[in-house]
C-alpha cells in the first residue's frame, strides 16, 4: 500500500502538486489521469523519489520513502516510461537484467529470470534475448521495457504513459495484454496517462487530477455515474458510458434466449462496446452469442440492446 | 529509434601497408637515399645522418604518447567535470580556456614555456598538452550530451547511482564520439610535435628543421614522410 500525505511540489511559481493526499491500495491498477501539466507525472515520480518534494510524505507499507537511500528504494520499485529508455548499447537480455545485476543476483539466477520475463511479455527468448534495441519495433521495445521494470519482481510498478508512443493497433493489443498480466501478477500498479480510453479500459481506480489537485478518485463506473465535480463530466465527455462498456465482456452478462433470424454473432470474450458497435453496424437490436470452443461454434444464447444497457447501470 | 554503431573503425589492410612503408623508410636508409636522390637530384646531403631515423621516430612517438596521454586524462577529467552537477557552472569558462589553448600557435606556446622550464622536451610537452586538451574535452562533452535523456532517466529510475549511470550508460554511449576527439587530437599532435625540434626536444622535426635551415628539401622530406605515415596510421587505427 502506498500512502501519499499532503504532498506538495513547486517549480518556481508553478505548483505542480498541491497538497495531495491519496492512498493507493495493494494489488490494484491505479490510473492517474488528467490534462497535461496537471501534476500527474510529478506525483508518480515523487513515489520513487525521482522528484524530491517540498513538503508532505509518502509511505510504502507504512515506511516513509525517505527512510532508505533513493537508489535502494528505486531498485525495489519497477519503473517504465513512455520513451522506454532501453539502453542502446546492451542486448535485450542485458537490458532486462539491469536491476537484478544491480542487486547482485548470481548469473544463473539472472539468466533464468530474463528467460522467464521474455516469455511473460510474449517474446521468444532465443529470438529476442540477443537483439539490440534498435532492431525492435515500437511494440516489442515497449514489451521489453515492461519486462525490464518487472525484472526484480518488485511489488510496485510505476508506469508513465508506457504505451503513449505506440501506434493505435499495438497500443490496444499491449493494453489488453497488460491488463491480463496485471490480473495474473497482482502488482500494485500506478499508471499515468492522459488517454481517457486507456484509463477507463485499464483502471481498477482512476485518480483524476487538475492543476495539481485531485478532483475525484474511484472506479471508472463511479466517476461516470456520480461525478463529484463538473470537471469530471467535462473531462470524460459524452462517450464516457461507451468507454465504460469496453470494460465488460459478454461473459459478465446473463444470456437471454438465442435470437431469431439473421443477427450478427459474438463470443464470450467480446467486450460490450464492440457488441454495441456490431448492433449499430447491422441495425440489429440483438446479437447471438456463440461458443467457439473445440473448433466448432454453437449458439448458446443472445443479448439484446436492453441487456447491455442494464448491465452498465448495474456495475455503476 | 536511435541506432548504436561502435566508433572503432578498423582498416587492417591499409594499416598494414602504411606500417610496412614506415618500417622500410625507417630502417632501409640506402633505399630511401636512392629514392630521395632521384626525386631531389640537386640535394647535397639527401638524408639526415647525425641521428638514426629510428631514434628520431621513437623520440617522436614518446612525445606524442606522453602529451596524448596527459591530454586525454585532463580532457576527460575537464569534460566530465563540466558535465557534473557541481561543475556545470564552470562550463563556459573551462571551454573558453580550452579554446584559448588551441587558438594559440604551438610555437608561441613553446616560446612562452622555454623561459619557464628551459630547453628540451618539457616546453614541448607543455605546449602540446595545452594544445590538445580542447578536442578531447569538447568530444567528451558532446558525447555525453548525445546520450538520450530517456536512457539516463530510465537508469536513474531503476536505481543506478550517479557513478553507475556514468560508467554503464553515459561513457559507453559517448565512447564513439570521444574516440573521434582522441583521433583528431593525436593526428594534430603528430604534426605539431615536429615543431619540438626548434627547442631541442628531438623527434622527426629534427631532419625537417635541419633541411629547412640548409634549403635542402630532400632532408625535409626524409623527416616529413614518416610523420605523415604515422598520422595516417593513427587516423585509421582508431
Amino acid at each position: 500500500m502506498i500512502e501519499i500525505k499532503h504532498l506538495t511540489k513547486t517549480y518556481g511559481a508553478l505548483v505542480a502538486v498541491d497538497d495531495v493526499t491519496l492512498t493507493i491500495p495493494e494489488g490494484e491498477l491505479t490510473i492517474v489521469l488528467g490534462p497535461s501539466g496537471c501534476g500527474k507525472t510529478t506525483l508518480l515520480r515523487a513515489i520513487n523519489r525521482m522528484v524530491e518534494v517540498d513538503s508532505g510524505e509518502i509511505l510504502i507499507d507504512s515506511r516513509p520513502t525517505t527512510a532508505t537511500e533513493p537508489e535502494e528504494l528505486r531498485r525495489r520499485i519497477g519503473y517504465a516510461i513512455q520513451s522506454v529508455g532501453l539502453f542502446p548499447h546492451m542486448t535485450v537480455g542485458r537490458n532486462i537484467a539491469t536491476v537484478p545485476r544491480l542487486l547482485g543476483w548470481d548469473k544463473a539466477h539472472v539468466e533464468a529470470r530474463v528467460a522467464e520475463l521474455l516469455e511473460l511479455v510474449g517474446l521468444e527468448h532465443s529470438v529476442y534475448a540477443h537483439k539490440r534495441p534498435h532492431e525492435l519495433s515500437g511494440g516489442e521495445a515497449q514489451r521489453v521495457g515492461v519486462a525490464r521494470a518487472l525484472a526484480a519482481d518488485p511489488p510496485i510498478l510505476l508506469m508513465d504513459e508506457p504505451f503513449g508512443a505506440l501506434d493505435p493497433l499495438s497500443r490496444e493489443r499491449l493494453q489488453v495484454e497488460f491488463a491480463a498480466l496485471h490480473q495474473r501478477l497482482g502488482k500494485t500498479v500506478v499508471f499515468v496517462t492522459h488517454d481517457i480510453e486507456e484509463a477507463v479500459l485499464l483502471g481498477d481506480r482512476i485518480v483524476l487530477m487538475r492543476e495539481g489537485k485531485i478532483v475525484q478518485v474511484g472506479p471508472p463506473e463511479r466517476l461516470w455515474q456520480s461525478p463529484e465535480h463538473r470537471f469530471v463530466r467535462d473531462f470524460f465527455g459524452n462517450e464516457f458510458g461507451l468507454r465504460i462498456l469496453s470494460r465488460h465482456r459478454v461473459a459478465d452478462l446473463t444470456l437471454g434466449p438465442p435470437p431469431d433470424g439473421d443477427v450478427p454473432s459474438v463470443d464470450q470474450e467480446t467486450n460490450l462496446r464492440d457488441v454495441l458497435a456490431l448492433m449499430v453496424t447491422n441495425t440489429s437490436d440483438s446479437v447471438a452469442v456463440v461458443d467457439r470452443q473445440r473448433g466448432e461454434s454453437r449458439v448458446t444464447g443472445g443479448i439484446t440492446f436492453r441487456a447491455v444497457i442494464s448491465q452498465v447501470r448495474k456495475t455503476a | 529509434m536511435t541506432t548504436y554503431t561502435p566508433g572503432i573503425r578498423t582498416h587492417w589492410k591499409s594499416i598494414t601497408v602504411l606500417l610496412a612503408v614506415l618500417l622500410v623508410w625507417t630502417f632501409y636508409t640506402p633505399g630511401v637515399r636512392g629514392l630521395l636522390g632521384l626525386i631531389f637530384p640537386g640535394s647535397e646531403r639527401v638524408v639526415y645522418e647525425r641521428t638514426p631515423l629510428w631514434n628520431l621516430l621513437l623520440e617522436h612517438l614518446a612525445l606524442v604518447a606522453a602529451a596524448g596521454t596527459v591530454a586525454i586524462l585532463i580532457g576527460c577529467a575537464a569534460g566530465l567535470m563540466v558535465m557534473s552537477p557541481w561543475g556545470r557552472p564552470f562550463r563556459p569558462i573551462v571551454m573558453r580556456l580550452a579554446n584559448l589553448g588551441q587558438s594559440l600557435p604551438t610555437v608561441a606556446l613553446m616560446a612562452i614555456a622555454v623561459p619557464a622550464v628551459g630547453y628540451g622536451s618539457e616546453p614541448v610537452l607543455i605546449a602540446l598538452v595545452i594544445y590538445s586538451i580542447l578536442p578531447v574535452m569538447v568530444n567528451v562533452v558532446a558525447g555525453i550530451e548525445s546520450v538520450p535523456e530517456a536512457v539516463v532517466e530510465a537508469g536513474r529510475g531503476m536505481g543506478m547511482t550517479r557513478s553507475e549511470r556514468l560508467l554503464k550508460l553515459e561513457l559507453p554511449l559517448a565512447l564513439p564520439v570521444i574516440m573521434v576527439g582522441v583521433r583528431t587530437m593525436l593526428v594534430i599532435l603528430i604534426s605539431a610535435a615536429t615543431l619540438g625540434a626548434i627547442v631541442g626536444a628531438g623527434g622527426l622535426g629534427v631532419p625537417i628543421m635541419s633541411g629547412i635551415g640548409a634549403f635542402d628539401n630532400s632532408v625535409v622530406a626524409y623527416g616529413a614522410i614518416p610523420a605523415i605515415l604515422l598520422a595516417l596510421i593513427v587516423d585509421r587505427a582508431l
